[in-house]
C-alpha cells in the first residue's frame, strides 16, 4: 500500500497550519472554560498567544534562512512563541495561571500533529527515499517515493496530545504536568528527525541541535514562568506564599 | 495555593483554598473583583492613563512601518546592491516589526484589563483583531503563492 500525493497548483500548507492552530486553540479554550477560567482571561490569553505564536513562528523561519529569505511557519518557533504568549498573559491577568499554561502546553502537540498534514500535502519535511509499504509517492516538484515521516510525526504528536490531556486532567499539580509534557516532547521530536530526508546521517544533525535548543528554551521559559508566578503570589499574599494556611 | 482541579467548576469549594478568595467573594469569570480598581481614583485620571497606554500601543504598531519606509527611502542604493545586504535589512525590519507588534498587543491588553471602561482600548482591540486577521490572510496567501517555500522550513 502506497499513498500517492498529487501536485497542487497552490500550496495548502499555510491554510492547514492556520486551521491546526485554530483547532488547537479551540481545544485549549474548552479545557480552560471547563476548569472555570474567566471568559476575559480566555479571550485575552488567546489573542496574545495567537500573536506571539504566529510572529515568533514566522520570525524563526526568517532568522534561520541563510542567504535566501524564507517565509513560513516553524513548529519550534511556534512552541516558544506560544509559551511566551501564555507567560505574558499570565503576568497581566494572573487568573488560574497553572490551568491556562497547562491547557496550551497540552494542545501544542495537537496543533503540531495536525499541521503535519500540511507538510504531507506540500511535500516538505518528507522522509528518506523508501519504496516499501506505506511509502508516500509525490508527483512533480518533490517527485519520488519516501518513508512516511510526516504520518509518523502526526500519529506520535496526536498520541502525545492525548497523553497531555490525560495528565492535566488527572494530575493535581498542573505545573508538574506542564514540565512532563515538555520533557517528553523534546526527545520524541529529536528522534523523529532521524527519519527526515535532510538528516545527514550524523549522530546529531543541525536540525536536532535546533530541537534541543527549542526544548531547553521552552523548559527555561516554563521554569521562569513558574518562578515569576510564585514570586508574584508571595508579593500579593505574603501569608499564602510563606507556606502558611493562607490566612491573612 | 491555586485551585488545581481541572474538572472543577467551582474554585471556592476546596477547603485548602486561601481565605483571600473567600473574603473577596471570588466568582468564576470575575477576576477583576479580586483586584479591584482603587475606588478613590479619579475617572479622568484613569482615562488619561488608559489613553497613554493606548497611544503608546498604537505608536508601537505604526512605528515599524514608518521606520521601514524611512530605511528603504533613505538607503544608498549602492549599499542595497548585494543580495545579502538586502536580505539582512529585510530580516532586521521584519524582526523590528514583529517585536513591536507583540509589545503593542501587550500594552493594549494591559489597557483593556486595567481600564475596562476605556472606549479607546476597546476600539484598539478590534482594530488589532482586524489587523491580525489581515496578517494571517497575507501570510497564508504568500505561502500558497510560493509553493516551494516549504522545502526550506525548519519544521
Amino acid at each position: 500500500m502506497k499513498f500517492i500525493i498529487p501536485e497542487f497548483s497552490w500550496s495548502p500548507y499555510g491554510l492547514i497550519v492556520i486551521a491546526s492552530v485554530a483547532v488547537g486553540f479551540t481545544v485549549a479554550i474548552f479545557l480552560m472554560r471547563r476548569s472555570g477560567v474567566a471568559k476575559e482571561t480566555v479571550l485575552y490569553t488567546c489573542l496574545l498567544t495567537t500573536v506571539c505564536t504566529l510572529t515568533v513562528s514566522v520570525m524563526t523561519t526568517v532568522l534561520q534562512s541563510k542567504g535566501t529569505l524564507n517565509i513560513g511557519f516553524s513548529g519550534l518557533g511556534a512552541a516558544v512563541g506560544m509559551i511566551s504568549g501564555v507567560f505574558i498573559s499570565n503576568l497581566i491577568m494572573r487568573d488560574k495561571s497553572d490551568i491556562v499554561m497547562a491547557s496550551f502546553v497540552a494542545t501544542a502537540p495537537l496543533m503540531y500533529g495536525l499541521a503535519k498534514t500540511g507538510c504531507l500535502l506540500a511535500g516538505c519535511c518528507h522522509g528518506k527515499p523508501y519504496d516499501g509499504p506505506f511509502a508516500i509517492c509525490y508527483q512533480g516538484t518533490h517527485g519520488g517515493s519516501y518513508f512516511p515521516a510526516q504520518i509518523i510525526d502526526m500519529i506520535s504528536f496526536i498520541l502525545l496530545f492525548i497523553m497531555g490531556v490525560m495528565l492535566i486532567t488527572k494530575m493535581k499539580n498542573k505545573t508538574l504536568a506542564v514540565f512532563i509534557i515538555l520533557i517528553v516532547l523534546t526527545p520524541v521530536r529529536f528522534l523523529l528527525e532521524y527519519l527526515r530526508f535532510y538528516h545527514d546521517g550524523s549522530v546529531i544533525s543541525q536540525g536536532q541541535v535546533t530541537v534541543l535548543i527549542a526544548g531547553a528554551l521552552s523548559l527555561t521559559l516554563a521554569a521562569v514562568w513558574k518562578g515569576v508566578m510564585r514570586i508574584g503570589k508571595q508579593h500579593e499574599h505574603p501569608a499564602a506564599g510563606a507556606g502558611g494556611s493562607g490566612q491573612p | 495555593m491555586e485551585n488545581n482541579n481541572m474538572g472543577n467548576n467551582n474554585p471556592v469549594n476546596n477547603s485548602q483554598e486561601p481565605s483571600y478568595y473567600i473574603q473577596q467573594q471570588y466568582q468564576p469569570g470575575s477576576y477583576y473583583q479580586t483586584n479591584p480598581a482603587p475606588a478613590q481614583e479619579d475617572p479622568e485620571r484613569r482615562k488619561k492613563k488608559a489613553n497613554t497606554l493606548c497611544f503608546i500601543s498604537l505608536g508601537l504598531q505604526i512605528l515599524p512601518f514608518i521606520l521601514a519606509g524611512l530605511c528603504v527611502a533613505g538607503l544608498n542604493m549602492s549599499e542595497f546592491q548585494t543580495k545579502d545586504s538586502s536580505n539582512s535589512l529585510i530580516t532586521i525590519i521584519l524582526s523590528m516589526m514583529e517585536s513591536s507588534n507583540i509589545a503593542s498587543w501587550v500594552l493594549m491588553i494591559i489597557a483593556r484589563v486595567k481600564y475596562k471602561e476605556s472606549v479607546f482600548a476597546k476600539v484598539l482591540m478590534w482594530v488589532y483583531i482586524a489587523l491580525i486577521a489581515l496578517y494571517i490572510i497575507a501570510v497564508v496567501a504568500f505561502i500558497a503563492w510560493c509553493v516551494s517555500s516549504c522545502s526550506g522550513m525548519p519544521g
